[in-house]
């Protein structure tokens, strides 16, 4: 694979280096040996001028427009998540507001709760709880809570698509949708970052990071119901 | 009657110099046009990476002007390939001149050239940013403000300049021994390719050699590794033209 990778690479190198040689050498066919006298200067003038406009464009550029964040590891992002994971697991869902999603409100007066999530069969990724509640009475509450997804310390938490939830008789199904996000990123050249912390050691490879944060769905039911699983992979735990 | 006026040093390889920069005006032609090719290359982003869990798929496009600088470098390696051609040699030959001065005039140019290519590279990557700007919309940056600061930008344009003409002093010492040897020709393109894979992917002399310049973190070090080799290679040729008593 690697050797791979080093012929294409090779092969790129190769085509570059002809492609720029065809340029230089052929340069009378393409007409810029027959350019004579002062309009190479006029050439290099309107390049010169071009390149001048586009930085007075850019500095007029509102930076508020762009966000700059500090990359954050992810010893860093796993932490917060863990602090999230610990508040839940004990019940203490007051403390997890700032994660909160999404909540949802059903009737319901079935005896068990049947949790179904539906993107994949026998397989969820997040962590589903479950809590009695002694005032509940013919309602089951949803709480849709996540870590925080980080793509080089920029937080694109709010750009995910969360899963909604429907209840159907006693089947609480989760769906879940598919997203696809992109961002375009101002780096700096590596003439730059060479002599920075966030040298990588390759001209065209951009040193990035990035975490996925866990969902973790909170259902509140009636003290009598019982909630389980649609599929035996996919373990309930109960908040006491 | 007859007068002899002498000419010093210097100001034989002033003239060749400035004889240079005039008639070699079609090397900065060529700059522009590649210059320009690599801002619409990275106009599609200089590097991207991408990042998925169960049914998120996230995906980043680096945009910067590396790639206008690297094809700056490619520019300057051939652009001193060619100023050892015969036709470029003996274009000298108008002038008084001897090796020494020949090669000082060229070696002023290939500075010249290298300035300016540093300059209008690290001034495309604005061109660059413009651009994502407007047809991607950039939501964040990689430094805390959207400007380098002029240090900053110093620095960035110091070091393109360093490796421009790091690819210069290698381009004229591998143009330098071609003109010496046409076996050269095939010899150092062999050594190149060999080097390339020699030992593990990895550990060729090639990358070896890339990594000595490329993973130099401190600028004043890396300063002197590229004077000192160009230098030397910059020696090597003067020393090796200096040994050709007759026209090349």
């Amino acid at each position: 694979m690697m050797m791979n990778i080093a012929i294409l690479q090779l092969l790129v190198f190769i085509v570059l280096i002809g492609v720029i040689m065809f340029f230089i050498k052929r340069q009378k066919k393409m007409g810029l040996m027959t350019i004579k006298g002062r309009s190479h200067n006029w050439i290099f003038s309107i390049y010169l001028l071009a390149l001048i406009v586009c930085t007075v464009i850019y500095f007029m550029i509102p930076s508020s427009d762009m966000t700059y964040s500090e990359p954050k590891s992810i010893e860093q992002s796993m932490e917060e998540e863990q602090e999230l994971h610990d508040r839940l697991f004990s019940g203490d869902i007051a403390e997890a507001s700032e994660n909160l999603r999404n909540e949802f409100y059903f009737e319901f007066t079935e005896d068990v709760l049947i949790v179904k999530p539906t993107y994949q069969d026998n397989y969820y990724s997040g962590n589903i709880l479950f809590e009695r509640v002694e005032d509940f009475e013919d309602e089951v509450q949803v709480y849709l809570y996540s870590g925080n997804s980080y793509i080089d310390g920029f937080d694109f938490t709010d750009r995910i698509d969360p899963p909604s939830f429907v209840l159907e008789e006693n089947e609480l199904q989760v769906i879940e949708r598919s997203s696809e996000i992109s961002f375009a990123k101002l780096a700096q050249e590596f003439t730059l970052t060479q002599f920075s912390d966030r040298h990588s050691g390759n001209p065209f490879h951009t040193e990035s990071s990035s975490y996925h944060g866990a969902y973790f769905v909170y259902i509140q039911v009636p003290m009598d119901v019982d909630v389980t699983s649609a599929y035996s992979d996919i373990e309930l735990t109960e908040v006491k | 009657m007859m007068s002899l006026s002498e000419i010093g040093f210097w100001a034989t390889v002033k003239r060749q110099f400035f004889f240079k920069v005039s008639s070699y005006k079609n090397a900065f032609s060529t700059l522009v046009v590649l210059q320009v090719l690599a801002i619409l290359l990275s106009m599609g982003g200089t590097s991207s990476m991408g990042s998925g869990s169960t049914n998120v798929f996230v995906s980043v496009s680096y945009y910067s002007s590396s790639a206008v600088i690297v094809f700056s470098m490619i520019w300057c390696f051939i652009t001193a390939i060619l100023i050892t051609t015969r036709a470029y040699r003996n274009d000298d030959f108008a002038f008084v001149t001897n090796r020494l001065t020949q090669n000082m005039a060229n070696i002023l140019f290939l500075l010249t050239a290298s300035v300016i290519a540093a300059i209008t590279a690290n001034l495309s990557g604005y061109a660059v940013r413009v651009a994502a700007y407007a047809l991607h919309g950039v939501e964040f940056v990689a430094s805390p403000s959207l400007f380098n600061t002029p240090g900053e930008w110093l620095m960035s344009v110091s070091a393109s300049f360093l490796y421009i003409f790091l690819l210069g002093s290698l381009g004229y010492i591998l143009g330098t021994l071609t003109h010496l040897n046409r076996l050269f020709m095939f010899i150092i393109p062999a050594v190149f390719f060999g080097g390339m894979f020699t030992g593990a992917a990895n550990d060729g002399f090639i990358t070896q050699t890339v990594l000595f310049f490329n993973d130099e973190t401190s600028f004043v070090l890396f300063m002197i590794k590229v004077i000192v080799t160009s230098s030397l290679l910059f020696i090597l040729a003067s020393w090796i033209t200096n040994k050709t008593e007759v026209r090349l």
